[in-house]
């Protein structure tokens, strides 16, 4: 399967050259003129790396990623920007960007951080796949763990026995390929689980 | 009679003698032809009275008809040349009919009007018996020569009616009016006495003196009024050259034929020649500046053919190899003397006045730079990005190429167009980074025929990248198309880029969606009208107050915006103005006068 990239950039000459880069380096590239365009056809699940110029008119990058995070799942973005102000890369870096290049923009840059996003994508992809094949008990086991309850309490709180908790828990973390709480605390929300307690 | 006739005669002969070139003596010599015709008429009339025989009389009856042609042709000329007056055709026919008439009398037997003379008898006048025809038949040419008469009777009559309806009414009566009676009466009675009605002696001279007495008085009194003007002019001189060495200025004059030079040492000094009397318009020429001389020899040309005032500027090389700014203003007209022209006029150095000038000009140079420099900073974010992003472009075009060629079947037709799109990303960035150069470029102004429409689009292509920044949504609408103005292009462009900074300013109040930019033109008439209106918060301030220097609204501003734009507005013979519109938002309003392509030729100043 091919690597998304979703190319958001107001010059169509740029956007047009950075499309060819990353074709020859074998992306299949959907170009959007606006990030108001692109969000408007978001796709429900985040697959392919967003690459997004900061300065736009209507709706600039930040207030873009700003939505992108509300969104069900994350989206790997890499911004570019004409003139790196240290205040908005900070800010774009914090809310979770893979990088912030300036332009022109070096093809090896480029293409490392599209990289990574790409292979964020194809991970979360993955880890879907695996939460997929959990049965509704032993997600909703996993969203009590997440929690920090005990198996005793979640046992209580499901009207089961401790035991059947335990097995359940490790089938979990089995199916999701972790070995630690912290880790799947980590998976659950890169997945959008929430845990038990919380308003979903 | 004929002697005070022959005096007078003289006197104005004289007067004719010595300034034969003046158009006004030629009275004088047609009064002078005059009095010595009737001075000659009445020695001749002395003689027919004492006149022995037949044949006597008639010989002296064959000369008499001379100074009576010469007579009859004088009082046509003084009345033309010194009153001005009657139909030169009807005295030119009547000179004409008389030559006729003094040709075939002559050649006729000599006895001119008469065919035959019969008899001679006497005639009892004031005592004395004098001899006169008592006999003869009239001759066929007296019909000519009478109907002459006639002609030079309507012709004086003309004469006086043009005179009274002028006004001249005292010498209609005295002069013409006088002629017109005499030479009536005299017709009148030699009509009769040849027709053999009357019996008279010929006493033409009776008629004629009172009325050369009449004239010359008259041009007696003109000559004396000549010796009061000429003390008058002397005076009003003295008084002009006192004036024009008040304000330091020297006044010179040019006879355009003689090559005669007249000049106050005021003006000598300003040319710097050495004063001599013999100056030439070539030693005039040789002081002006190289530069300009083709320029003043062109307008001393036309003052040499026709009549006219012109105003000129030029330098002067001075002996010691300075140069000085002159300022002359002359005036051409007739002379005095036939065919002459003058040209004179008055001269003032103004170099002071130049430098001063020069100086302003250089300052108002360096503030319009200053003011550039200023709006580009102002811009810098903007321009960094219109030159980064063409830059971009072509690498990230030229990285993708070097993939593309890595591959073992590149896409050549790809290629391509990955090639054009780099010479275009190029050229974009050229264009953007040569109208910086332009705009920083500390110069002087440059004029050229200008395209309003070009100009116009071209300086929104140019903000399109800052209004694209700000949200603004301009529109253009070109109603000029091919129309031009004079002017300087980094200016002007200057002043539009300057009119949209403001409007992004005033338009920052709105939501962004909603910013609204519009630039027009039009051409009204003469005029070229740019507009350049925003839908932002409109004007609180008055419209004088904002284009006054350091005005400013803004926190970062120098406030010499607009006070620099229209002062390059006026540069260009143009105005500026500015309204609040009523749907909201402010216009400004630029108006040029449009180029006319012959403008090109003219040099400035």
């Amino acid at each position: 399967m091919t690597d998304k990239v979703y190319l958001v950039d107001d010059e169509p000459d740029l956007r047009r050259a950075l499309e060819r880069l990353l074709q020859a380096e074998g992306f299949k590239v959907e170009s959007h003129a606006s990030a108001l365009d692109f969000l408007a056809r978001l796709p429900a699940e985040a697959d392919g790396c967003v690459v997004m110029d900061l300065a736009m008119p209507g709706l600039d990058g930040l207030e873009a990623q700003q939505r992108l995070v509300t969104a069900a799942t994350r989206w790997p973005i890499v911004f570019l920007t004409g003139h790196g102000d240290i205040r908005s890369s900070v800010q774009a870096m914090k809310a979770g960007a893979i990088d912030f290049l300036t332009k022109p923009v070096k093809a090896g840059e480029l293409l490392a951080a599209v990289r990574a996003g790409a292979a964020q994508v194809r991970e979360a992809a993955e880890l879907r796949q695996r939460f997929a094949s959990l049965t509704p008990r032993e997600r909703e086991v996993m969203r009590h763990v997440i929690a920090g309850r005990l198996n005793k309490m979640i046992a209580m709180d499901l009207g089961t026995t401790e035991q059947t908790i335990k097995v359940h828990r490790s089938r979990v973390m089995e199916k999701l390929g972790i070995r630690s709480v912290a880790a799947l605390v980590s998976v659950a929300q890169r997945l959008g689980v929430t845990p038990t307690g919380t308003a979903s | 009679m004929s002697v005070a006739c022959l005096v007078l005669g003289g006197i104005h002969a004289h007067v004719w003698l010595r300034r034969r070139e003046a158009i006004v003596t030629r009275a004088n010599l047609a009064f002078a032809v005059l009095a010595l015709s009737v001075a000659l008429m009445g020695v001749l009339e002395l003689q027919m009275f004492r006149a022995a025989s037949v044949e006597e009389f008639k010989r002296l009856l064959f000369w008499y008809h001379f100074p009576v042609w010469s007579g009859f042709a004088a009082v046509v000329a003084f009345t033309h040349f010194y009153l001005d007056a009657g139909r030169l055709w009807l005295g030119l026919t009547g000179i004409g009919l008389r030559t006729v008439a003094l040709i075939v009398g002559a050649l006729t037997g000599g006895a001119m009007n008469y065919q035959r003379i019969e008899a001679l008898g006497t005639f009892d006048l004031l005592g004395d018996p004098v001899v006169m025809v008592v006999e003869a038949s009239p001759s066929p040419v007296l019909l000519l020569s009478q109907s002459a008469l006639l002609l030079l009777a309507l012709f004086l009559a003309d004469a006086t009616r043009q005179l009274w309806r002028r006004g001249d009414r005292v010498r209609a009566l005295t002069i013409s009016g006088g002629l017109l009676l005499y030479v009536g009466v005299n017709s009148a009675l030699a009509i009769a006495s040849y027709w053999g009605f009357l019996r008279l002696p010929l006493i033409g001279i009776v008629f004629f003196v009172p009325m050369v007495f009449v004239m010359a008085a008259y041009l007696g009194i003109d000559l004396l009024r000549g010796a009061e003007l000429k003390q008058d002019l002397q005076e009003s001189e003295r008084r002009l050259s006192l004036a024009a060495d008040a304000a330091d200025a020297g006044l010179w004059s040019l006879d355009a034929v003689s090559g005669r030079f007249w000049a106050t040492p005021r003006a000598y000094a300003i040319f710097d020649i050495p004063v001599r009397p013999d100056v030439a318009v070539d030693d005039l020429l040789a002081v002006i500046h190289p530069h300009d001389r083709r320029r003043v020899e062109r307008v001393l040309q036309s003052a040499r053919e026709e009549d006219g005032v012109s105003n000129l500027d030029y330098r002067i090389r001075d002996r010691s190899g300075g140069i000085r700014w002159v300022s002359s203003r002359g005036s051409s007209y007739a002379g005095r003397e036939v065919g002459s022209r003058i040209i004179s006029g008055v001269v003032m150095d103004i170099s002071a006045r130049k430098q001063a000038e020069d100086e302003r000009a250089l300052q108002r140079v360096e503030l319009e730079h200053l003011a550039r420099v200023n709006t580009l900073a102002e811009l810098s974010g903007t321009l960094a990005h219109e030159i980064n992003q063409p830059l971009a472009t072509i690498m990230s075009n030229t990285e993708a190429a070097q993939r593309l060629l890595a591959s073992p079947r590149p896409d050549l037709d790809e290629l391509r167009s990955i090639m054009a799109d780099i010479l275009a990303a190029d050229e974009r960035a050229d264009a953007v980074v040569k109208r910086l150069r332009a705009m920083l470029r500390r110069g002087p102004a440059m004029r050229e025929p200008l395209e309003l429409d070009a100009l116009v689009a071209g300086v929104l292509d140019f903000m399109a990248g800052e209004l694209r920044r700000r949200g603004v949504a301009p529109r253009i609408e070109l109603g000029a198309p091919g129309a031009r103005l004079w002017g300087d292009r980094v200016s002007l462009e200057q002043v539009l880029i300057n009119l949209i900074n403001n409007a992004c300013d005033a338009l920052a109040v709105r939501d962004a969606g909603m910013r609204r930019l519009v630039l027009r033109t039009r051409q009204e008439g003469a005029e070229l009208c740019v507009e350049v209106c925003d839908n932002g918060a409109g004007l609180k301030a008055g419209a004088e107050e904002i284009f006054a220097p350091f005005f400013t609204t803004k926190t970062e501003g120098l406030g010499m915006g607009l006070a620099i734009s229209r002062s390059i507005v006026q540069a260009h013979e143009g105005r500026i103005s500015v309204r609040n519109d009523p749907a909201g938002g402010t216009v400004f309003e630029l108006r040029f006068p449009a180029h006319r392509p012959a403008q090109g030729l003219v040099e400035a100043r």
